[in-house]
């Protein structure tokens, strides 16, 4: 299980890794809905080959970026094959290729790009109190990783290992009291208050 | 509303989107379907935050993880979720959260203020339903599939959504009496 | 420098409707540079220091910091109180401490470069420089806690309010940041069980059922706590 959300990231100095975190971010965009609503199979295809020609020049390891989760897989040869009994070929692409090149132009933005300056390009042009909340929510996604881990402990010694509420309750009651404290530190530090842009 | 309300309510909305990534990284296996606990973060987010901070909640999750970051099911993220066949049942969440989080005060209200498990049970099988419905909506736009084959595939997501919704009232009153004044803040 | 009690009491109401009594008719006036204050858990020495930035408010009587009562101008006395809570995992906001003290920095430094070098050189201040751009989640609680005091320190407050900031601590980092809020010029406030930081206090304050039961110096008011707790 990730316990550091931008973990992921892999420090580097090809043309992929200096280009500025918003071009990189705004090609991502372009790049992953333009096929999605041509719906062309070639379209479709060379979106993927741009996305592994930009992980290729970027010269992360192979091993980092194509690996694909579990549900990813089992979603796409879903598709695959229920696309296939109904004859339609140019979907058995146009489908899981989309998703795949969309994966791995944002697996390429997030290897090539530090955390601090994905935030940071996303921060000059959200408003103040979004990007708090989006820094907030990704600061507060290992503190709860360790919550969960501390509660199946408990869980396990109390003989509720499998337990559903006994290893999910507690976790969300520790998620809200990490909230309140939040919210007094917020305000202790002046932060997020409602008119926080003037 | 004091001056205080605001930066609290931005803390919950922040930690319940987390609380959504996290139990996206949960992924339990029941035969060969994947199951993640996302619906219940999202029907808890609801109900415990209210219809406004819950949407936002799960709306903020959602944006998160569209933008790239690895917060949905299985530690994935990116738009290509938009392009793959649960692009509607993603896009649903956060109303979802909102008509659960909505109605579980209206039914509580008309159940004279008993049965609050009721309420809650009713609100997130509506919630549920909404996102079932839009998720059957994204398959059919996605996939080219008739409005039967979508309704069968969505089919095999109800049960394990059920039992979440029954996960999602035993933990929502725990919470309740955890912390009593969690739900002023609700619209 | 003063922070007032006039006569505070802070009720809490409980779920069944009855109300509970936080803190009963405190006064005080807090001059000197170093207060600390001890009592059991659940005495009421955080709603006592919740109170002197407005985190809480006071159900009677007022609480006035450098002559300004704080339920009229909260933002105001906030912004010359700086709060260092007991897990600082909960105080830190941004994932690496270059940027969380970088956001303590963002109404007096626009610039972003500039920012980060000024977070950086406060870090460096205290010893941090090793950790600038690591996730705050790997750095040790005794760092963490650091952190928060740089961010704090970030906006020059006259006064800091410490909720028991040593308490996530090990003895190592106790000691440490004993050393460092020794160091400090600003008036502290500082709750804690840690007696031996009540000690370097010129001034301790015993709470006990929301009740100041004692008050004196740290030398006469320790010894005096010890055999009441025994």
């Amino acid at each position: 299980m990730r316990t550091e959300i931008f973990g992921i990231h892999t420090p580097g100095d090809s043309l992929v890794h200096r280009t500025p975190p918003g071009v990189k971010i705004l090609a991502v965009l372009l790049l992953s809905l333009i096929p999605l609503v041509v719906r062309s199979p070639w379209v479709t295809l060379g979106g993927l080959a741009i996305a592994l020609i930009v992980l290729f020049t970027s010269r992360v390891p192979v091993r980092r970026w194509l690996p694909l989760a579990w549900p990813v897989v089992f979603i796409l040869v879903v598709v695959v094959i229920y696309q296939g009994i109904h004859g339609r070929v140019d979907l058995m692409v146009v489908v899981p290729g989309n998703v795949l090149a969309a994966l791995y132009l944002a697996r390429a933005l997030v290897l090539t790009t530090s955390g601090p300056d994905l935030l940071d390009a996303m921060s000059r042009v959200l408003p103040e109190r979004v990007a708090l909340a989006v820094a907030l929510m990704l600061r507060s996604i290992p503190q709860i990783l360790d919550a969960m881990g501390t509660v199946r402990d408990a869980a396990r010694a109390r003989g509720l290992g499998r337990n559903p509420i006994a290893n999910l309750a507690p976790v969300i009651v520790h998620a809200i009291a990490l909230a309140q404290v939040t919210g007094e530190a917020l305000v202790a530090r002046g932060l997020g208050e409602s008119d926080m842009l003037e | 509303m004091t001056d205080t309300d605001a930066p609290r309510d931005l803390a919950l909305i922040a930690v319940f989107a987390a609380l959504a990534a996290v139990m996206s990284f949960v992924v339990i296996p029941v035969g060969p379907v994947p199951i993640t606990l996302q619906t219940l973060a999202v029907i808890l987010a609801g109900i415990i935050l209210g219809p406004v901070r819950g949407f936002l909640s799960v709306a903020l999750w959602v944006v998160v993880g569209l933008i790239g970051a690895p917060v949905f099911a299985g530690g994935t993220g990116g738009l290509s979720t938009l392009a793959g066949p649960t692009a509607g049942y993603l896009l649903s969440f956060p109303f979802a959260a909102l008509v659960a989080g909505g109605l579980v005060s209206v039914l509580h209200r008309a159940f004279a203020r008993r049965a609050l498990a009721a309420a809650v049970f009713l609100a997130g099988l509506v919630g549920l339903a909404l996102s079932h419905a839009l998720g059957i909506i994204g398959l059919m736009w996605s996939q080219q599939t008739p409005f039967k084959d979508a309704f069968l595939g969505d089919l095999m997501f109800w049960p394990g959504d059920l039992a979440k919704n029954v996960l999602a009232v035993v933990i929502a009153l725990a919470v309740f009496k955890a912390f009593p004044r969690i739900r002023h803040g609700l619209s | 420098m003063s922070i007032t009690f006039n006569g505070v009491t802070v009720e809490a109401q409980r779920p069944d409707g009855t109300t509970r009594v936080l803190l009963a008719d405190v006064t005080a006036e807090l001059t000197e540079h170093r207060i600390a204050v001890v009592g059991p858990n659940g005495s009421g020495k955080s709603t006592l220091l919740k109170l002197i930035n407005g985190l809480m408010t006071p159900t009677r009587g007022s609480v006035l910091v450098q002559g300004i009562d704080v339920a009229s101008a909260p933002r105001r006395v906030r912004r010359t109180v700086g709060f260092i809570f007991t897990d600082p995992a909960a105080q830190l906001v941004m994932s690496t401490p270059v940027d969380d003290v970088g956001l303590s920095l963002r109404r007096t430094i626009k610039n972003r470069a500039e920012r980060r070098e000024r977070a950086a050189a406060l870090l460096a201040e205290r010893g941090l420089t090793h950790v600038l751009d690591q996730s705050i989640h790997d750095l040790s609680g005794g760092e963490r806690q650091l952190v928060s005091l740089t961010s704090v320190l970030a906006v020059d407050p006259e006064i800091i309010v410490a909720d028991e900031p040593t308490t996530l601590l090990d003895l190592r980092n106790r000691n440490l940041l004993r050393r460092t809020f020794a160091s400090l010029p600003q008036q502290m406030i500082i709750s804690t069980h840690d007696l031996e930081l009540a000690a370097t206090c010129e001034r301790v304050l015993v709470v006990e059922d929301g009740r100041i039961v004692d008050d004196g110096m740290a030398a006469t008011v320790l010894p005096r706590y010890r055999e009441r707790m025994a």
